[in-house]
């Protein structure tokens, strides 16, 4: 028997390596889709920042402004709808109407140029959610938002993921629930 | 749409996927923007699509529409209930509108010899001159106003109407029997017998959907027997339950011995019987037990039979036809003789040469010619010199077309869904034209354009069609609402029958020369006279040889081989001194010795897909009016892109497409019990069950359910390599079987199997079944396997090879429907039964606190149908639509014995033989 090149223990080391690369690779594949889906990537904390500082707690706990007289679209229609600069004219050409604050939405009424909005909750384009579906059947807004009356600046509350949408459902069906559908074309066409 | 090749080497292709994976460790989710309205318009809530009713003209002659808004982008196009001339549906050619709109290669800007310059320079150029504008024919009251304002008060400017499609035969019949223009009107419901001479009245022209409407019904309802004789088969030709194939001159002879038969019948006058001797000499040896069957037919459906014509059959037929319409008592029964809602239809001011020859005169300052390309479709006008010897000249398009490219000034011409007008359908039913964009480039209408040559310099197309109809503000608002005019179809000519002029018309006919060769030239189905160059049309299937992306040369099996070629071969075929080459198809029922070619194709403008794409054939046009025609091989061979190229049924018309003799008793049912081993997938708590009818009888396979399924759900188009791949994407196809009994078409589409075998074999869930019946595709989880398509029996998945739509341009890109999925590349996609529509449908009524009406969901395939052909509805309804068919005995589903059971049932093809061969 010649000289052996490697010791013993050379082979447990490979092993150990061996292993390590395995379930690391498997391991990172399962972190980065862990990740992916982590609060922080999906940015589900983060206050946007907006071109106006429009304060929830103000209008809704405050003043008790209704969510409807604002987000009209929410009741029937398939999207919420953000509401024009005009809308928030028809009270702030009364109140507070040379506040600083509130400069971009005079400016946009007299130039004629939409404010736009950063977007807080953003579904994927191959998802059709329908907002009147839900308030129809009793769902209310803080559901799925958060308590926005508490909110300076709005952060989605919620994860918005497909698990988290199903979740849902699948309670309301389980008591009962009908319309509260779990097929694929409820969301996706 | 063009060649999608990877173009990306392997170590490229490593940076960038490194670079990629770099990247995606550390990106976050984009923020995206909302950008609310500063005055938001009472009439618009976001997410919720308005309807417009409006119209458009095609060579005059208008269409009802309702247009689809989302948030001003208009995206989907629906024929109007309340026209006389949609009745709800639309032909394929409506269908595209969207797709002209924003076309990414239309004119952009005025401009000057090349350069930029603004609207107002052109303004001046025009205003007062003396000017000479080409125009397409038009039937608008505000268009006649102004032309009429430009004749009266300014002797040096004149106006012309051109199309390369023209009625000119027809109207000058109609005023040799009338004194005036009128047009044949056809109404099939009060028809039983009709005879067609190289007419395809059911699939193209002002009045098919209405027609194609009326038929079906009639022939549902009572039955109407048709006999076509015509050249290369036709939609009508093929819906016909008798047909004869004949060259222009044995149709001649066809319609001289049909008509000697009518006509010496006692009750025809004097002079006919007296002309059916002519006639009869010059029918000479035609098919006379055709004839005698037919004139048989006819005359045993007197009052109720009735002779159509096409419109580029000789003037003399039509003449003959008026003669024949009133021995059979048709005139004012199923054919009414109404005067053309076309604006000095017939007279001096329609002649290309008229115009050509002024033009060149140097009598005018500037020569306009506007929404028209003669220098593509009239090539023997020598147009080029007319306007070489104009002062000035200038053209108004939507494109910088083969005539722009010949004129100084080009002027962008606002779209029909841009603009303000109105417009008269064929029955003379007026409707207002009204936008739903703003002209994107800044266009101007035609109208707009004969106002400023009358001085005008800041019109408006409006206040021009307010002015013109005179309407008040009540009456204005109701006709924008309903689309339509209220009472004011034509009512028929109050003028005798001139049946002398008729009967020396027909006595002085000289037959077409027969000749060894023949040219039968015809509009296309999709482009039509070569105008509409967009993707969704150039990819239209045409209904018989499912050929797209250019014209081919139709011959029959004996012609083909006496000129030595065979499928995809191309020919030579000169008539004078011009000549096109183009690729050969074998096709049956074409009569030996005919070549039939479609018009439209070899455009060489600004459009960029239709650049180069087939021949034109029009350069053949006016030389075959002097000219015998050849035909040689070329000695080469070009691939034809067909969707189908097999149309046999190899003995299996039972399992796939089934047709009989009205004579013959019902198809038995389908009564055998179909094992499974897999338990029924439905929901017995699901409250529809959404199924479909397709009634094969009614079905022309004229491709308007194909093109608005395109429109509808964002069907890409591949092009011509794609094709010829095999990768077309067509949700929905119109199979094309020769039966026993002739041809069979088939709208086949996913068949919503309820054990559907593509849900077996996905291995991620991608397809599967909902409660209420749907075979759902859900692209977001498709990993593109196409499993799926394998396992699939009726070849109905489409897989998305390339990013079709990523690639397109951004202008191309508004015409999607928001409501349904841009799919990507590597997906998997299908008819999804227009699930977007049943979802909207069950939305609204949950927002109304109500159940889904009957029939309430519609498919876009079903809407476009202009025979109703297809029904969509829930069967857990005894009495919808889909139901009352379904349950028919002769329903039958297609390749039922697979043990599919698909959620589609066909009812077969019932053709009405005259008895003597029946």
């Amino acid at each position: 028997m010649g000289h052996q090149l490697f010791p013993a223990w050379a082979d447990t080391l490979f092993r150990v390596g061996l292993g390590t690369v395995v379930l690391g690779t498997g391991l990172a594949v399962v972190a980065l889709f862990g990740w992916e889906r982590s609060p922080q990537v999906r940015q589900e904390d983060d206050e946007r920042p907006q071109p106006v500082k429009f304060d929830h707690r103000h209008h809704v706990r405050d003043d008790g402004i209704d969510c409807l007289y604002c987000h009209s679209g929410a009741r029937k229609e398939r999207w919420a709808g953000l509401p024009d600069s005009q809308t928030c004219m028809g009270c702030h050409n009364q109140i507070w109407t040379s506040s600083p604050e509130l400069a971009p939405i005079r400016e946009s009424v007299a130039k004629n140029v939409p404010i736009v909005w950063n977007r807080v909750t953003d579904l994927p384009d191959h998802v059709y959610f329908h907002h009147g579906a839900h308030v129809q059947y009793g769902l209310t807004c803080d559901q799925c938002h958060g308590d926005v009356d508490t909110m300076p600046r709005v952060y989605m509350a919620k994860p918005m993921t497909m698990a988290w949408c199903l979740q849902c459902h699948r309670e309301y069906q389980a008591r009962g629930a009908t319309h509260a559908t779990t097929n694929c074309t409820t969301c996706h066409r | 749409m063009a060649e999608n090749e990877p173009q990306i080497g392997r170590r490229a292709l490593l940076e960038w996927a490194a670079a990629s994976a770099a990247l995606a460790a550390c990106a976050r989710a984009p923020v995206r923007k909302i950008v609310p309205y500063v005055v938001q318009p009472p009439e618009i809530v976001p997410g919720r699509p308005l309807h417009y009713a409006t119209a458009w003209e095609l060579d005059g002659y208008g269409m009802g529409l309702v247009a689809l808004s989302h948030t001003g982008r208009p995206t989907k196009i629906e024929g109007n209930p309340k026209h006389p001339a949609s009745l709800g549906a639309t032909r394929a050619i409506d269908q595209a509108l969207i797709e002209t709109l924003y076309e990414p290669d239309r004119a952009r800007g005025v401009e000057s010899a090349g350069e930029p310059v603004s609207l107002h320079e052109f303004d001046e150029r025009v205003a007062h001159k003396r000017v000479a504008v080409l125009m397409p024919p038009t039937s608008s009251r505000a268009i006649e106003k102004l032309v009429r304002r430009i004749r009266s008060e300014l002797p040096g400017s004149d106006v012309w109407f051109h199309t390369p499609l023209s009625r000119a035969n027809v109207w000058a019949a109609g005023k040799s029997a009338f004194g005036e223009a009128v047009e044949p009107m056809i109404d099939p419901s009060k028809a039983r017998a009709i005879v067609t001479f190289s007419s395809d009245f059911l699939a193209s022209g002002p009045s098919c959907v209405r027609a194609a409407r009326k038929l079906a019904d009639k022939r549902a309802a009572d039955g109407a027997r048709l006999w076509a004789i015509e050249s290369r088969r036709t939609p009508t030709g093929v819906f016909a339950d008798e047909r004869v194939a004949t060259g222009a001159h044995d149709r001649a002879r066809f319609a001289c011995a049909i008509a000697a038969r009518v006509l010496s019948d006692s009750s025809a006058s004097d002079a006919s019987r007296a002309l059916a001797t002519t006639l009869r000499e010059r029918a000479g040896d035609v098919d006379t037990r055709f004839a005698d069957r037919c004139a048989r037919d006819l005359l045993a459906a007197r009052g109720a039979a009735a002779w159509v014509v096409g419109d580029a059959e000789p003037m003399e037929l039509h003449a003959l036809a008026w003669l024949v319409n009133r021995a059979l008592g048709a005139v004012g029964g199923p054919i009414v003789a109404t005067p053309s809602p076309i604006l000095e239809a017939g007279e001096r001011s329609h002649d290309l040469a008229d115009f050509s020859a002024r033009a060149a005169s140097g009598d005018f300052d500037l020569v306009v010619i506007a929404g028209v390309n003669p220098v593509y479709s009239a090539p023997d006008f020598d147009l080029a010199r007319s306007l070489a010897g104009a002062k000035d000249s200038a053209y108004v398009g939507l494109h910088r077309n083969e005539t722009a490219a010949l004129c100084r000034w080009l002027v962008p011409l606002a779209h029909t869904l841009e603009s303000w007008g109105d417009v008269r359908a064929d029955d003379g039913t007026g409707s207002i034209v009204q936008p739903l964009i703003d002209p994107i480039f800044g266009g101007i209408t035609i109208a707009e354009v004969l106002a400023r040559v009358l001085g005008d310099l800041a019109p408006s197309g409006h206040d021009l069609t307010r002015d013109a109809l005179g309407l008040d503000d009540g009456a204005w608002n109701d006709a924008l609402q309903s689309g339509v005019l209220p009472s004011t179809s034509s009512a028929p000519t109050k003028a005798a029958m001139n049946e002398d002029a008729l009967v020396g018309l027909v006595q002085a006919w000289v037959l077409p020369v027969k000749h060894a060769i023949e040219i039968e030239l015809h509009p296309s189905h999709a482009v039509h006279d070569g105008r509409f160059a967009t993707p969704l049309l150039l990819e239209l299937p045409e209904p018989l040889t499912k050929s797209t992306w250019g014209n081919v040369a139709l011959v029959s099996r004996a012609t083909a081989e006496s000129l030595g070629v065979g499928d995809e071969d191309v020919v030579k075929v000169t008539a004078g001194s011009h000549s096109i080459e183009l690729p050969a198809l074998i096709e049956r029922g074409q009569p030996d010795g005919v070549l039939s070619i479609a018009l439209g194709w070899g455009r060489r403008g600004a459009e960029r897909l239709a650049d180069g794409v087939g021949a034109n054939a029009f350069l053949l046009r006016e030389a075959l009016e002097k000219n015998a025609p050849t035909a040689i091989a070329a000695g080469r061979s070009e691939p034809v892109a067909r969707t189908q190229i097999n149309i046999d049924l190899y003995h299996r018309a039972h399992e796939i497409a089934r047709s009989r003799l009205k004579s013959e008793k019902p198809l038995a049912p389908d009564t055998a019990m179909r094992l499974s081993l897999y338990t029924p997938q439905l929901s017995p708590t699901a409250p529809h069950a959404w199924a479909m009818s397709i009634d094969m009888s009614r079905c022309t396979g004229c491709q308007a359910c194909v093109a608005a399924c395109n429109v509808e759900n964002n069907v890409p188009t591949v092009g011509k390599a794609g094709v010829l791949n095999d990768r077309d994407m067509h949700w929905l196809r119109i199979d094309h079987y020769e039966g026993d009994r002739g041809v069979i078409f088939q709208p086949m589409l996913c068949q919503h199997c309820d054990d559907a075998p593509c849900e077996y074999v996905c291995p991620v869930n991608a397809t599967v079944h909902s409660p209420d019946g749907l075979n759902e595709m859900v692209y977001n989880r498709c990993v593109g396997t196409r499993f799926c398509s394998n396992n699939c029996p009726y070849k109905v998945r489409r897989f998305n090879w390339f990013n079709y739509h990523e690639d397109e341009p951004a202008l191309r890109q508004l015409e999607h429907n928001p409501q349904v999925t841009v799919r990507a590349r590597g997906v998997m996609e299908k008819c999804t039964f227009c699930v977007q529509r049943i979802r909207d449908a069950e939305h609204v009524a949950d927002s109304d606190h109500r159940a889904l009406a009957r029939d309430e969901v519609v498919t876009a395939c079903q809407q476009v149908c202009p025979t109703q052909a297809i029904v969509f509805g829930d069967k857990n309804d005894p009495n919808s639509a889909v139901s009352l068919r379904y349950g028919l005995p002769e329903a039958y589903a297609v390749l039922d014995d697979l043990g599919t059971r698909p959620r589609i049932r066909y009812l077969p093809k019932v053709i009405d033989k005259s008895p003597e061969r029946a």
